[in-house]
């Protein structure tokens, strides 16, 4: 294998450590299309709200968990993030933290921060953001990573997302564009790894 | 006739000025790996330039003492680990090793053309 390949498979094996996620995406878009179903044809409930809850941990865990401990099997290599992208990232953590805040100033002025029973909604409010810098890397992952917090802030309060309402339709295209977009990926880290390991020592 | 020998000098000089830190085909591999992450660790390097540990360590530090790579120790639970990321300096000098061994390559094609 020459070097330049040797170079270009090294750069793509780093876009694991951000851009890409693998089998990760697809556990985001499954994640995402169970929620969206299970408010659109459970309502809310009980049920609802612990598919929500546990399906969000677990995408967000799992991502990252998939990402050090499988993603990385060879080495650690963190990918480039060029000024355009940091931007942008910067950009979406800056709106979702407005979103939040402005949320938290209609709380407070129409005086119901007070009241437990939104904490819960205000919890997953306050997230936002955080989850936006922390977790969501791609345009598909903020849409498919907000629309399930917001689940999880709406279902708390006992609300549901329906597929009729159309605001809810970038989120099951979304979730359904992450599946196979993530099995692809994966195929292709198999097929990195295993080329960069035939050249080694 | 005189200008023809000048030129041909010049372009051995040339060739001779070639950084010889990244003109050594392991450190040239190491920083070239490097260029195309933000940083890696001890293993992907060793993968993906197919160094052995041995020579990876010492190319490395070769790379560090002239500025053109750093080299961060750290703990990782309870284990040490090594992360390598490439310098601005490491960037140019690369970036300039590039060119030069462009530029010699072209003024050799134009030499051998009829």
């Amino acid at each position: 294998m020459n070097v330049e390949k040797r170079l270009e498979l090294a750069a793509e094996y780093a876009r694991y450590s951000q851009s890409y996620n693998g089998l990760g995406k697809t556990l985001g878009g499954l994640a995402g299309l169970i929620v969206l179903l299970a408010g659109t044809f459970l309502g809310g409930g009980v049920l609802t709200v612990m598919l929500t809850f546990g399906l969000t941990a677990l995408w967000l865990v799992g991502k990252e968990v998939l990402r050090a401990r499988f993603y990385q099997i060879l080495g650690a290599a963190q990918e480039i993030w060029d000024r355009e992208y940091k931007r942008w990232h910067l950009f979406l953590t800056c709106f979702t933290g407005l979103i939040s805040l402005g949320i938290f100033i209609v709380f407070i002025a129409n005086g119901r921060i007070t009241e437990a029973a939104f904490w819960p909604y205000l919890f997953f409010v306050a997230l936002l953001p955080l989850v936006t810098w922390r977790f969501l890397r791609t345009p598909l992952e903020f849409i498919v990573g907000v629309s399930l917090l917001a689940a999880c802030a709406v279902h708390s309060m006992g609300g549901a997302y329906h597929l009729r309402e159309i605001y809810t339709w970038p989120w099951l295209i979304g979730s359904l564009a992450l599946i196979p977009l993530g099995i692809s990926e994966h195929r292709r880290f198999l097929e990195i790894s295993q080329q960069l390991q035939m050249g080694r020592s | 006739m005189a200008d023809d020998e000048s030129f041909r000098y010049s372009e051995i000089q040339h060739a001779l000025d070639i950084n010889r830190i990244v003109h050594e085909p392991a450190r040239l591999v190491v920083l070239a790996v490097l260029s195309k992450v933000d940083w890696a660790d001890f293993n992907f390097l060793l993968t993906a330039t197919g160094l052995t540990k041995g020579n990876l360590s010492r190319q490395a530090s070769k790379l560090e003492e002239a500025g053109y790579i750093e080299i961060t120790k750290f703990f990782k639970g309870k284990l040490p680990a090594t992360r390598y990321r490439i310098t601005a300096l490491g960037k140019q000098a690369l970036e300039t090793y590039w060119k030069q061994m462009r530029d010699l390559q072209q003024s050799i094609q134009e030499d051998i053309q009829p």
